[in-house]
């Protein structure tokens, strides 16, 4: 497990705090905050991110959708050594999981928050957080979507 | 119509220092060249590409300005099969007879570092540490 701090649920940063989060247009404006994906009115293909056309019908006005907060790992790897630029670290790296999380229309790609395979197994449920990813020079911590695993009962 | 492959040639693999991937190249042209018993100047056309080590065509400036075309292909770690399928469509097309197709690279040693942008990925991908060799070649396959 990563020894950082992890925001959960994922929730948007309150105006004026020290965070922001890594890019808007990746998660919904209103509402419970989830991810922003596309769909298409057409063929009802999913995309994340959202996008303009459609991967499999070709049609050009896909349309924003939630997407859900919970899903089930379908792949996953730890990325144990640091990634060359563009990747901006956080000061000491520390590994991190990267995976797929099935939403059901949709299958993403995600930072996990266990970064110990021992810790992951394919199909388990996965909900969404947000993890410090870098710190802008001014100081701010910039947040992105992660998936953690729920705890088993 | 049958397109044949009637020489071939390699530079020998490995990290070769002092040796940049584009000289490689030249290398890997004359030994097919020869292997064919052809002559640069009876190339008609070419089609080439690199990743990491230069413009194919410059070779030209090596091999010899003899007016060919030499048209750049970049597809990646596809780069080659697409030249050769490019070079396949050129000579059954019926506009050529003979040309060559060429391929070479030269890499930093340890994972590759795109710019999400050239995938038309925003920056978040590659900041936050998604952009990576290891889901190219393994997750996603």
């Amino acid at each position: 497990m990563t020894t950082q701090p992890v925001v959960v649920p994922a929730e948007r940063p309150s105006p004026g705090s020290d965070a922001r989060l890594i890019d808007e247009s990746l998660f919904t404006s209103e509402g419970e905050m989830t991810l922003r994906g596309g769909r298409c009115p057409t063929c009802a293909t999913t995309t994340f991110p959202a996008q303009r056309g459609c991967p499999r019908c070709g049609a050009q006005d896909m349309e924003p959708v939630a997407l859900p907060s919970r899903g089930t790992l379908w792949s996953f790897t730890i990325q144990n050594f640091e990634p060359k630029a563009p990747y901006r670290g956080s000061g000491d790296f520390e590994p991190y999981g990267v995976g797929y999380i099935d939403l059901g229309d949709v299958i993403v790609e995600s930072r996990l928050v266990e970064n110990r395979p021992q810790d992951l197994v394919i199909d388990a449920a996965m909900s969404l957080v947000l993890v410090p990813a870098f710190a802008d020079p001014d100081g701010t911590t910039v947040l992105t979507f992660a998936f953690q695993r729920e705890a088993t009962k | 119509m049958n397109v044949a492959v009637v020489g071939i040639g390699l530079h020998r693999f490995g990290r070769t220092p002092g040796v940049s991937g584009r000289e490689q190249g030249a290398v890997a042209a004359r030994q097919a060249l020869s292997d064919a018993g052809l002559q640069w100047s009876d190339m008609q056309f070419a089609f080439g590409g690199s990743y990491d080590a230069g413009d194919a065509d410059s070779l030209v400036s090596d091999l010899g300005l003899t007016g060919l075309q030499f048209i750049n292909v970049k597809n990646g770690c596809a780069t080659g099969g697409s030249a050769l399928t490019a070079s396949c469509n050129a000579i059954t097309s019926g506009r050529y007879d003979l040309g060559i197709v060429i391929g070479f690279d030269k890499h930093q040693p340890g994972a590759f570092n795109m710019d999400p942008a050239t995938l038309g990925i925003g920056s978040w991908y590659g900041e936050s540490g998604l952009m990576l060799t290891t889901q190219f070649f393994a997750m996603k396959i």
